[in-house]
């Protein structure tokens, strides 16, 4: 670990942040004479769509997933109720073009906390997709918590793991309930722990809490494999960003 | 950290500002998603206590040809559906399709319905002659010299 006053000297108006606990790569230090290159080459946060996330998908892709199918009339959220299309013989529809331009922003917001090397961690709490999320997760190598939450994962966790222990910087929710019931524990702890979330909400669902909200069906399979693979994909155009930033950087010797 | 817990207060990026304005945590330990959230802000404020949305009647979606499909379902015609193959055209849609075709040919519309059935249930028939036809593969050959009905005969 750097002493602060050299980091701060290091990292002053560069876009890589310091974080202490990290496991993933540190970011290395560099000379002053490239330190010019580096603050001249702009932030990716200037760029609307940085990581072209908005290529992973069109809206007939989300139709053909059957994003576009809520609950039942009778159990709408009423906070859903801006994202809805409309009613088909009491089965609510989703209005696509609005859940696209939520899961643009969550892509985005995904591809950018991986780009900084952020810990990324999947959620589920149904059965029947649990091994398709848990795969994602495997194969973008970040993480994933599909089984059942026991309370104070993230608000007792040094006591709970008996170590400092390094929560994750972004949680992705592919459903937000435990049950028809009761929203996951997870979804309000994210919210205590300034984490941010993005939550897949179904017309049953509250998507207060949730930083990024994405209205759409989250109970079938076919829909929850389009999800994996959009926000796999974002991963994995973040990090390779990341990769080629530091080997860039490395190659100008700006690394010691 | 030193936030505060009161996830019902504000929301994520107010209680880290605020932390970060009144020096509770120095600029260079901000959370990594600070800058990227500031840039990319959510469309609606995730705040717990945000108000409910004026309670406006949900659109009912409805179509044209739901009064001629109505007209079939009412006689329990098109109500199957082959989920083996979902992406043909469903039954009901083709019974709409031949009976605005026979609709447009002039025929009565007291006979209607009863023709588009009989024209789409026999195309379906002369569709499954031909695929059995097809079948001489092993496993059909197997299963004409099997005899299905006294399998459970010992």
């Amino acid at each position: 670990m750097f002493p602060r006053i050299i980091l701060n000297r290091i990292f002053k108006n560069v876009t890589i942040i310091p974080r202490y606990n990290s496991t993933a790569a540190k970011p290395l230090e560099h000379s002053d004479n490239n330190e010019v290159i580096l603050k001249a080459k702009s932030s990716p946060l200037d760029h609307p769509d940085y990581f072209q996330v908005h290529s992973l998908f069109n809206v007939k892709d989300l139709f053909d997933a059957r994003v576009h199918f809520g609950h039942k009339e009778g159990s709408l959220n009423e906070l859903m109720a801006p994202y809805l299309y409309g009613s088909r013989q009491g089965h609510l529809i989703f209005d696509l073009d609005v859940t696209a331009e939520h899961l643009r922003r969550a892509l985005n917001f995904t591809a950018h906390i991986a780009y900084r090397g952020g810990i990324i961690c999947f959620f589920n709490r149904n059965a029947l997709n649990a091994h398709i999320v848990e795969k994602t997760a495997l194969e973008c190598g970040e993480y994933a918590h599909t089984r059942f939450w026991k309370g104070g994962i993230f608000t007792n966790a040094n006591h709970q793991f008996g170590a400092i222990t390094r929560l994750p910087d972004l949680c992705i929710f592919l459903n937000t309930q435990n049950n028809i019931l009761n929203q996951h524990t997870a979804v309000r702890d994210c919210a205590k722990m300034l984490i941010p979330s993005i939550g897949i909400v179904d017309t049953n669902c509250n998507p207060n809490l949730i930083t990024y909200p994405v209205p759409g069906n989250d109970d079938t399979p076919v829909a929850v494999e389009l999800y994996c693979k959009l926000f796999k994909g974002a991963i994995q155009r973040g990090k390779e960003a990341r990769l080629k930033f530091l080997q860039e950087a490395e190659e100008q010797g700006t690394f010691a | 950290m030193a936030t505060s817990r009161l996830e019902r207060i504000g929301t994520i990026f107010t209680r880290a500002e605020g932390l970060l304005k009144h020096g509770a945590i120095k600029p260079d330990d901000r959370p990594i998603w600070f800058d990227v959230y500031q840039a990319f802000p959510p469309l609606v404020e995730p705040k717990f206590a945000r108000p409910k949305p004026e309670n406006k009647p949900i659109r009912q979606i409805l179509y044209k040809e739901d009064t001629i499909r109505a007209k079939f379902h009412m006689q329990g015609h098109g109500l199957g559906l082959n989920m083996l193959s979902p992406y043909g055209e469903t039954q009901t849609k083709k019974l709409i399709q031949k009976y605005e075709q026979l609709q447009r040919e002039g025929v009565q519309d007291t006979e209607l319905v009863e023709k588009s059935v009989s024209a789409v249930v026999s195309h379906k028939e002369s569709e499954q002659i031909t695929i059995k036809a097809n079948s001489e593969s092993a496993t059909a050959q197997v299963l004409s010299e099997a005899n299905l009905k006294n399998i459970f005969k010992q």
